[in-house]
């Protein structure tokens, strides 16, 4: 999933905004790794991930010896599914910090996602030794038996990534799914009835919680579930499906303008702004559009909406 | 809102989301239920070298990189001139269109089996080069006249063959009314009211038109755009009159609701109540099974069924199914291929309807994820009576190195050696260096091309010559081939069920066309047999549902089951 704001959009409307007259631009202190760190943990607390691994690139580069930089530089990368750079950046850190826990996790949750379940099972296996209560390396260990076929090894470490008051909903998850493919219907029913009121906002915990009672002969009850289920689904893939037309829309509007294609670009700006009436950013891009094509009374127009949106974004909840 | 990958942990730096997305792969482990070890497995050699099939698909490819282009390459498998040997039916692309209605002549190729991993090019004699910008292509008897008809899918309009029995074939989509001129993908000819008149199911894939590409790019590389840009384009029933004509009946049989980006469809009667539900493997939105209510409609219930989601929850990028038994209890499991770093989904059938996903348990996720699988057959290769799984794989960016690393955009096929108790071991690498060569796998055929027994496969190759692989050394075990020929209807017989029985041990499979990613396998049913010397019961319940028996029939050998008059 990319991010709505990718940084050359960003790019493209901060120059646009250059042209538009300002206050003289005042010189800005020179960011230090720590700045970086942090830009780039508000970009990914927002899931712009792509954006965000600029700004933990540039920490590495302030801060060679900053092992927390190199972390967050992989799981920049890692959020981006781009496994070998994460692996790259988290090796630099373990080299800083080899006894790591939270590090040795991470890594191993990379060379899981390659599918090299050995090494990720020994890296997994470390960070336990060095940290016995971290549940996550135990639900990890518990899903590569499942696909090792070691139904005894699964079953004792999902117990042991589970066995806190409030574990990781994840690791009920597939708990439960461990025991509704094992054809263990009470103990799946079970784990995910603990899951649902644990995490009532992840779907999957109702969709199997809906399967089981489906299985169990119980029509009636499951229907509830399974509607919950595709409620939480289709607003989660809706929002992603949303932002990803609307960036697409945007970065082809922007290969047109650099093409010099302006009827082709307001096309797709247009049809972005169908898609997301209330982003600013679709706006701020149509107004640029609009004033490469002359058209100053429609470009001053959206660059008016942009800021009223903004506005109003800004005076009420927080932006996305 | 938390979702399937969790949440960053709070750490001086964010911390990953909790749990990878995905389910993620699983290897071989210690064989267990009624497989016998595999000391020596059967081999595929590549025979297409000599054999006449010089057809090399073209995807007309350009730097736009319009989304068609890397989605074609189906195959068909039809005995179109009755003697008894399967011939090879190849979807060419050729060049986009500018529009989608416009269609230059189409490079499908058709090519007569001559025997002796020998074929002869009688496209042109056939008339059946198609048009437009082609996908795939599937086989039935749809006027029963006792030859297998040709349907191709297109990127555009489709196009009907009739099979004229002279060795020629008549494009006759406008006077049956057959047609779609959407981008069609899957298809399959059914009889889903039990008439007796083949119907036909064309799947859609997006509302994706020339003339509307945009440049899509991976961060600033350019690439393919993905299907989430594009809304679904869903199905079309074609309801066969009788005469030799067809009526869209989807709203009527409540197939018009549920819309899937739609590419494989495999249809089966996976309840067991005596008609055929229809299973359809979507791209990036959920999968659809629709339960035939035995009334002329259906319902949809992939989310309760459990065949619509991974495991976790998840639409996945369904590409190819196909459907099996392959635990033995006589019900019909599913598979569909899916995306790079996605297992392919193996859908456990626990009875009335209700699936289980059990990918990450079956020894198939591990080598899955790291392919982007397209076609797929299920298939007993060694004969040991216990289903093997084949599936065709390819990327579809061309630059996938780039945009998606570490994944490559030719790519190995996959075997898997089923092992019982739907477990199976990845024996790729116990292939032949040739099998093994990577490939943009797309369709994926399996028929017995050399009629000696043992499964052999065809994959189409995007932008490429097809793969014809000659199966070695399954003959080895008993086997038992059975042609089902219908007179009460389609002479092809789909739909119809058949069983063998051989002391406390039966296989079932069904009369299929279409399956497997816009191709076409043998209509001819082939079972392994292990070391089984007789066959003690042949039983065919014939679409209509009337049951018709052989008793003590000998193995290594092909057994006609003709309904009677």
């Amino acid at each position: 999933m990319g991010p709505l704001l990718h940084s050359w959009i960003l790019a493209s409307v901060l120059a646009w905004f250059a042209l538009l007259p300002q206050t003289p631009p005042q010189p800005l202190p020179q960011p230090t790794a720590a700045d970086e760190v942090s830009l780039g943990q508000q970009l990914f607390a927002a899931a712009r991930y792509e954006e965000a691994e600029p700004h933990f690139l540039a920490a590495t580069r302030l801060a060679p010896n900053d092992a927390g930089a190199w972390n967050a530089l992989g799981t920049a990368r890692h959020a981006q599914k781009r496994w070998p750079a994460a692996i790259e950046a988290f090796d630099r850190a373990r080299a800083l910090v080899p006894n790591e826990p939270q590090l040795l996790v991470n890594l191993a949750i990379c060379r899981f996602e390659l599918h090299e379940l050995e090494p990720s099972a020994a890296l997994f296996t470390r960070a336990l030794e060095l940290a016995p209560a971290e549940s996550r390396a135990h639900l990890f260990l518990a899903r590569i038996a499942v696909l090792l076929g070691d139904d005894a090894r699964a079953e004792r470490e999902f117990a042991a990534a589970t066995k806190a008051a409030a574990p990781d909903p994840l690791a009920l998850l597939h708990q439960g799914i461990f025991f509704l493919q094992a054809k263990r219907l009470d103990e799946a029913r079970q784990v995910l009835e603990r899951l649902v009121v644990l995490d009532p906002n992840l779907p999957g915990g109702w969709l199997n919680l809906g399967l089981v009672l489906q299985k169990q002969g119980k029509k009636d009850e499951a229907r509830p579930h399974l509607a919950r289920f595709r409620e939480l689904s289709e607003l989660l893939v809706g929002e992603e499906r949303l932002r990803m037309r609307v960036t697409a829309l945007l970065k082809a509007s922007n290969t047109d303008l650099e093409g010099g294609r302006l009827d082709a670009a307001l096309k797709s700006a247009l049809a972005a702004r169908d898609l997301a009436p209330e982003a600013p950013i679709v706006h701020q891009f149509l107004a640029h559009i609009y004033q490469l094509q002359g058209r100053r009374a429609d470009s001053q127009a959206a660059a008016n909406k942009a800021k009223e949106l903004e506005n109003a974004a800004n005076g009420g909840s927080a932006p996305r | 809102m938390t979702n399937d990958v969790g949440s960053p942990r709070p750490s001086r730096a964010p911390f990953f989301a909790a749990c990878g997305a995905l389910v993620l792969g699983a290897c071989s482990r210690a064989p267990e239920g009624t497989a016998a070890p595999a000391a020596t497995l059967p081999q595929f050699f590549d025979r297409r070298a000599g054999s006449g099939v010089e057809f090399v698909h073209q995807n007309g490819k350009t730097e736009a990189r319009q989304l068609p282009e890397t989605m074609g390459g189906g195959v068909a498998v039809i005995d179109y001139d009755g003697d008894g040997r399967q011939d090879l039916y190849f979807v060419d692309s050729g060049k986009l269109p500018a529009k989608l209605e416009e269609q230059a002549p189409g490079g499908n190729r058709l090519y007569r089996n001559l025997g002796g991993w020998r074929f002869e090019d009688v496209t042109e004699k056939a008339g059946v080069r198609g048009r437009g910008y082609g996908m795939g292509a599937v086989v039935g008897d749809y006027d029963r006249d006792g030859r297998p008809d040709l349907y191709v899918t297109n990127y555009g309009s489709n196009v009907l063959y009739h099979n004229e029995g002279d060795g020629r074939f008549r494009d006759v989509t406008a006077s049956a009314g057959a047609d779609d001129a959407r981008w069609s993908t899957g298809a399959a000819f059914f009889d889903y009211d039990r008439d007796g008149q083949l119907d036909l199911l064309v799947q859609n894939y997006l509302v994706c038109r020339p003339e509307d590409h945009r440049p899509y790019s991976i961060g600033d590389v350019p690439a393919y755009p993905v299907p989430d840009l594009f809304d679904p384009e869903g199905l079309r029933l074609l309801r066969n009159r009788g005469d030799g004509t067809f009526e869209d009946a989807t709203e009527r049989a409540g197939l018009a609701a549920a819309r899937g980006k739609g590419l494989g469809v495999v249809i089966a009667d996976f309840d067991d109540d005596g008609d055929p539900d229809v299973y359809c493997a979507n791209d990036t939105t959920a999968n659809l099974l629709f339960e035939n209510e035995g009334d002329g409609t259906f319902v949809e219930v992939g989310l309760e069924s459990g065949a619509g989601y991974s495991a976790e929850g998840r639409e996945m990028s369904g590409m190819g199914t196909d459907a099996a038994d392959i635990d033995g209890d006589g019900r019909l499991d599913l598979v569909v291929t899916n995306f790079q770093n996605e297992p392919n989904s193996i859908y456990r059938n626990d009875g009335g309807l209700s699936f289980t996903e059990i990918s990450s348990r079956t020894g198939t996720a591990r080598a899955a994820l790291g392919r982007l699988g397209f076609g797929v057959r299920w298939l007993d290769f060694d004969l040991d009576g216990v289903q093997d799984l084949v599936v065709a794989n390819g990327h579809i960016h061309d630059n996938a190195p780039i945009v998606d690393p570490p994944a490559t955009f030719a790519q190995p096929p996959l075997l898997f050696r089923g092992l019982g108790s739907a477990r199976f071991e990845d024996v790729t690498a116990r292939q032949t260096p040739s099998f093994q060569v990577p490939r943009v796998g797309r369709g994926l055929a399996v028929a017995d091309l050399d009629d000696d027994g043992d499964p052999d496969c065809v994959f189409g190759v995007l932008g490429g010559p097809p793969a014809l692989f000659e199966n070695q050394g399954g003959e080895r075990n008993a086997w038992l081939r059975v042609r089902v020929k219908g007179t009460h209807r389609d002479s092809t017989a789909i739909g119809t069920r058949v069983t063998v029985v051989v002391g406390d041990r039966s296989w079932t499979q069904e009369v299929r066309s279409g399956a497997s990613y816009l191709s076409q396998g043998d209509l001819r049913l082939l079972f392994g047999l292990g070391a089984a010397t007789r066959v003690d019961v042949l039983r065919v319940r014939w679409p209509d549902g009337r049951v018709t028996e052989k008793r003590d029939l000998a193995v290594r050998a092909q057994v006609d089951a003709v309904e009677d008059p």
